[in-house]
């Protein structure tokens, strides 16, 4: 579950991002969503990692989603489901059946 | 006497000396192995310890007695473990770990699959009416001095998991369940069917640079023909349902499906029950490619 009063406040800015230009649009789209993300669970395989909590925390800190397609997939994903008025657990089922 | 007690005492004592890792480490005469395969999604795993022949030339009904539930292996009993529910040789396997047996009898040898997975060789045991039983056919093949399971063959909808010591060999046919089903009724197929104009995301306003993908149902899937794939293997494709409106292609080898090409997906937009277009997104959820419907 997204965890209360989370924020997109650790989420790395577009400023450290010049060496990946390409990851920038699903960095935008987690710092529209960060509630979202933070009930999502990444399926890159990241989730074993220490301190790992959710697809928030792929774009924290050392951000692997700066390298990885699948945890910037989910984030773009994420934002347009959204935006079509899905719910977070649509969004859940949408991105395992995708990704999972 | 001394003369032979001495020696062992003292390698004995060189042994309480060596660091414990190396002590813990043991020459054994069946060593363990594993071996395991995934299949659309489905893990096999078989783990074993692996006799050796060792110069002994008739294995069954001697070293293994006619008659006898053996474990094909050693000391703990080999485990089969899968992660879903499956077929061995036609007969239901519920998903779980199960100690392996076999009845070894000179005309007939049955398997046996007991939901007690840890278990040690002896005493032997009976089988019980939970134990699942696998009637199995054998092979007779030129020696293999260690007893080893593998998989000699893997197919989209399963896998032949083997094993063999001596002459005897035994496959198992397996079948695992598809992990997304191909099939696609007639009416919700009617939403999709028809010619598309697909188009390149590099290729956008060129309409010269379209190729035609036209999908149809058939065989109870729906089919796609393109007449200018970026591979052969793309020329005739199963669209795989993955999601509402979503659908993964399906690569084909013998009008079977051999790869699912899940990395990128086909999302169909429907107005009034009819699907006007597609695009194609990749792993990154970027827009590689679009269709729009011709007719």
């Amino acid at each position: 579950m997204p965890r209360p009063g989370i924020d997109a406040s650790r989420v790395l800015p577009d400023a450290s991002l010049a060496e990946y230009s390409g990851a920038i649009p699903a960095f935008q789209a987690v710092r529209e969503i960060p509630q979202i993300v933070d009930g999502i669970r990444c399926q890159c395989g990241c989730a074993k990692l220490p301190g790992f909590y959710s697809l928030l925390s792929c774009y924290e800190g050392e951000a692997m989603a700066r390298f990885c397609d699948i945890c910037q997939g989910e984030a773009r994903l994420a934002l347009r489901l959204h935006r079509a008025g899905k719910t977070l657990d649509e969004i859940r089922d949408a991105i395992d059946v995708r990704y999972g | 006497m001394a003369v032979r007690v001495l020696p062992r005492v003292a390698i004995a004592c060189a042994f309480m000396l060596l660091p414990p890792a190396l002590a813990g480490a043991q020459i054994r005469a069946s060593e363990h192995g594993v071996t395991a395969q995934t299949v659309d999604g489905t893990t096999i795993t078989v783990e074993y310890y692996r006799p050796k022949m060792r110069a002994r030339d008739s294995l069954y009904g001697r070293v293994v007695r006619w008659g006898e539930v053996w474990t094909p292996g050693a000391n703990w009993a080999t485990t089969f473990d899968v992660d879903h529910d499956v077929t061995m040789n036609g007969v239901a396997v519920p998903k779980g770990k199960y100690s392996v047996w076999i009845e070894v009898k000179p005309d007939q040898w049955t398997l046996y699959l007991n939901p007690k997975s840890r278990a040690f060789h002896l005493p032997e045991p009976k089988p019980a009416d939970d134990w699942i039983r696998i009637p199995v056919t054998r092979e007779t093949r030129a020696p293999m001095e260690v007893l080893s399971w593998w998989f000699p063959e893997v197919r989209p909808d399963g896998a032949t998991l083997a094993f063999q010591w001596g002459r005897e060999y035994v496959p198992l046919r397996l079948t695992v369940p598809a992990s997304h089903p191909i099939a696609l009724a007639a009416d919700v197929a009617r939403r999709y069917t028809g010619a598309y104009a697909f188009t390149w995301k590099e290729d956008e306003g060129k309409p010269e640079k379209a190729s035609s993908f036209e999908l149809y149902h058939e065989g109870g899937a729906l089919r796609a023909r393109w007449d200018k794939p970026p591979f052969p293997e793309f020329g005739n494709l199963i669209m795989v349902p993955s999601g509402e409106h979503w659908f993964w292609p399906a690569m084909l080898e013998k009008g079977e499906v051999f790869d699912v090409a899940n990395d990128i997906v086909f999302e169909f937009a429907v107005t009034d029950g009819r699907a006007t277009g597609f695009e194609v997104r990749d792993t990154k959820d970027e827009v590689i490619a679009k269709g729009t419907r011709k007719d």
